[in-house]
């Protein structure tokens, strides 16, 4: 009995696994199919007419696919420093600091968290417009600036590290900022280490804002880059498309697996802090 | 080195007074515990003196200058906490170099990587190191000191966080229940190593407990606190004879004193429980009588014993406890010693105060021998701990307390 409650347990386990890898794994395979295999009336995951070099030759080829990736890079790093040099003091100022309309601020925060980025994205296409910023890296980093998310992880990260602590610091002749910038800053790494990386895999991500606010390829972010291959002339193109999708994953799989152990640690609130 | 003056001083959140009217002068060197059970203020009188927290009226003096409003890191005074609140992310070196570095360096010698370019900054850098070495040397952690605090034992914290304390050499010490996280071995081996240091530094110690044994053992003067006041400020020896107050009386020993309470019948006569016995005569109804364990021990039948029942017997191994319940319900507590005879369980036996230690409460709970408004010829006359030791005491025993059945 206990043996068939664990390979159930297992099963199930296994079938969800299955079920969320399903479109990775087609996407590979797409991705080493030649055109004539992928729209063949037969679907195998293994190609039957390997296209792999063909496929990914093109992505590098016929697409400034570099390119999108730097611009990627530069938008989600920008905006992650500017997130953490935005939310840390916010996050310290609500967590520990005692002022007036502290939890009228934070509720605030709070219900932030519950506007759809789509919902305020006409406004701020506007506002972007009238400050002549629209089509620019500018138009990309700026909106994401203020982390309301990053706000919160970082602020329930700080309550839990002991008022003790900072009153040490005090007594040892530190002041609000040293505190911040030598205490509090280096225990919440691993906070700040799944933010980071929360906010990298959206904003690498993020199809709908670029889409809006861009209009020349040079400041194409990858996934609006890799969606060209759909406007092409010849129809699309799904070979390259996939080989293309693949080849933007590697980064945020890079960046996921060496902060793993960190993003764990992040995620459980307390851990670091005893 | 430095003495602390505190004048009226006056905490209060919102409407609730956590310190009343504060007034405490700790002199230079002296090792004085504030004790009190949690939630008297003792901690907040802590943090006032340490300046972590602002009092809302009053004025604070250390070592003469007036320190009322000023931030914690002017003052010469450092702070060792329950929890050692270590820096985690720091090894044990780095931790205890903290106040140093943030003391004797400019903001742009910190700086990370290019600071130590800046002036003579390496040459502090080295001092520093040499410093540290050599305290925690003394303190023996010197081989813990690339370690990170999570790596240590309880015990092993605490000496690093005292280090950290101890490294810049400040005039007074605040500790705020510093070894209530140890176990009771280490907490015992940790007492009389604070005490050594604090003969060893000569500085000022102020030590906040709720464990009267803690504050007995090792201070100079006790501050007594309950309820934002302060009970009594006195020696170990004093306080735990002539208490002010019959709460003062409770809270300072162990086992906890018998309280007896008991009907004045005549002037200057008390019955408590159906023994007479002569007291002072000021003393009005709803007195009291207060004996310790050890002065209340069973003895022959006799006009001046109370008949009781023996309840429980605890073994202490050194000495025994009883207790015992008197005809009228009072419960009682006697130590006695391990080598006279045990009663056993349900016994009858007869109990017997030592006449010259008891200790009279008025209605109000005051100590009649420290009474304010008996004059000092009273005073005398009715001292039941003259200050000598305690043999002199019992020599002296005033026989006005003597118990008699008729007066």
């Amino acid at each position: 009995m206990r043996h068939f409650s664990y390979f159930l347990r297992h099963a199930l386990l296994a079938a969800g696994a299955l079920f969320m890898a399903t479109p990775f794994i087609v996407m590979l395979s797409t991705a080493l199919k030649s055109q004539a295999n992928i729209f063949s009336g037969s679907f195998s995951i293994i190609p039957e007419q390997w296209a792999a070099s063909g496929n990914f030759g093109e992505v590098f080829t016929s697409l400034p696919i570099i390119q999108f990736m730097l611009n990627g890079a530069l938008v989600t790093a920008t905006i992650f420093c500017i997130q953490v040099l935005v939310a840390v003091p916010c996050a310290y100022a609500l967590a520990k600091f005692d002022f007036k309309g502290r939890n009228i601020l934070f509720n605030c925060v709070l219900w932030s968290l519950l506007i759809p980025p789509q919902a305020v994205a006409i406004p701020v296409f506007l506002e972007l417009h009238s400050l002549g910023l629209l089509n620019s890296y500018s138009a990309l980093i700026l909106p994401w600036t203020i982390s309301v998310l990053g706000i919160f992880l970082m602020r329930q990260f700080f309550m839990a590290i002991p008022d003790d602590i900072m009153d040490a610091a005090r007594m040892d002749g530190m002041g609000e900022i040293s505190i911040l910038i030598r205490i509090m800053l280096p225990m919440a790494v691993p906070a700040l280490t799944a933010f980071g990386i929360l906010s990298f895999i959206a904003h690498w991500n993020d199809f709908f804002w670029p889409l809006i606010c861009l209009q020349d390829v040079q400041y194409f972010t990858p996934p609006l880059g890799i969606a060209y291959f759909k406007t092409d002339d010849a129809g699309i193109k799904y070979g390259p498309l996939m080989a293309a999708a693949c080849v933007i994953t590697i980064p945020l799989l890079v960046v996921f697996l060496a902060a793993r152990d960190k993003f764990i640690q992040g995620v459980s609130v307390q851990a670091g802090v005893k | 080195m430095a003495s602390i003056t505190m004048n009226t001083i006056r905490k209060s959140y919102g409407p609730v007074d956590v310190l009343k009217n504060i007034s405490l002068e700790i002199k230079d060197g002296e090792f004085i515990s504030l004790l009190g059970s949690s939630g008297c203020g003792k901690s907040t009188l802590l943090r006032i003196i340490s300046g972590l927290e602002q009092q809302t009226s009053g004025t604070l003096h250390i070592g003469g200058k007036d320190m009322t409003n000023v931030p914690p890191k002017q003052r010469s005074v450092s702070m060792v906490f329950q929890s050692y609140a270590l820096y985690p992310h720091l090894t044990v070196f780095e931790n205890m170099a903290v106040p140093l570095i943030m003391r004797t360096m400019s903001r742009t010698q910190r700086f990370p990587v290019l600071g130590k370019y800046i002036g003579s900054a390496r040459s502090i850098r080295k001092e520093i190191r040499a410093k540290v070495l050599a305290l925690a040397e003394s303190l023996d952690i010197h081989h813990l000191l690339d370690r990170n605090p999570s790596q240590l034992s309880g015990g092993q914290r605490q000496r690093v966080a005292l280090g950290r304390a101890m490294v810049r050499d400040p005039e007074v010490f605040l500790m705020d229940e510093p070894l209530s996280n140890l176990d009771t071995k280490m907490r015992a081996h940790m007492r009389t190593e604070l005490a050594e240091i604090h003969q060893k530094l000569g500085s000022t110690f102020v030590y906040v407990t709720h464990d009267q044994e803690e504050a007995m053992t090792m201070s100079d003067r006790v501050a007594l606190m309950m309820n934002g006041q302060l009970m009594q400020v006195a020696t170990p020896r004093e306080i735990y004879r002539k208490p002010v107050h019959k709460s003062v009386a409770e809270f300072i020993g162990a086992p906890k004193i018998n309280i007896l309470s008991g009907a004045i019948v005549e002037r200057g006569v008390m019955e408590v429980c159906g023994v007479r016995t002569a007291v002072p005569g000021e003393l009005q109804a709803n007195a009291s009588l207060g004996i310790r364990p050890s002065r209340l021990q069973p003895a022959p039948e006799s006009s001046g014993t109370w008949q009781a029942q023996v309840i429980t017997v605890e073994d202490m191994g050194s000495s025994f406890l009883l207790h015992c319940e008197l005809s009228d319900g009072t419960r009682t507590i006697s130590r006695i010693d391990s080598r006279s005879v045990v009663p056993e369980r349900g016994a009858n036996i007869h109990l017997a105060p030592q006449a010259d230690c008891a200790m009279f409460f008025d209605a109000n709970g005051w100590n009649h021998a420290c009474h304010p408004h008996l004059d000092s010829d009273t005073l005398h006359a009715f001292s039941t701990t003259p200050p000598a030791d305690s043999n002199a005491d019992h020599a002296q025993g005033t026989k006005e307390y003597a118990l008699a059945s008729a007066v």
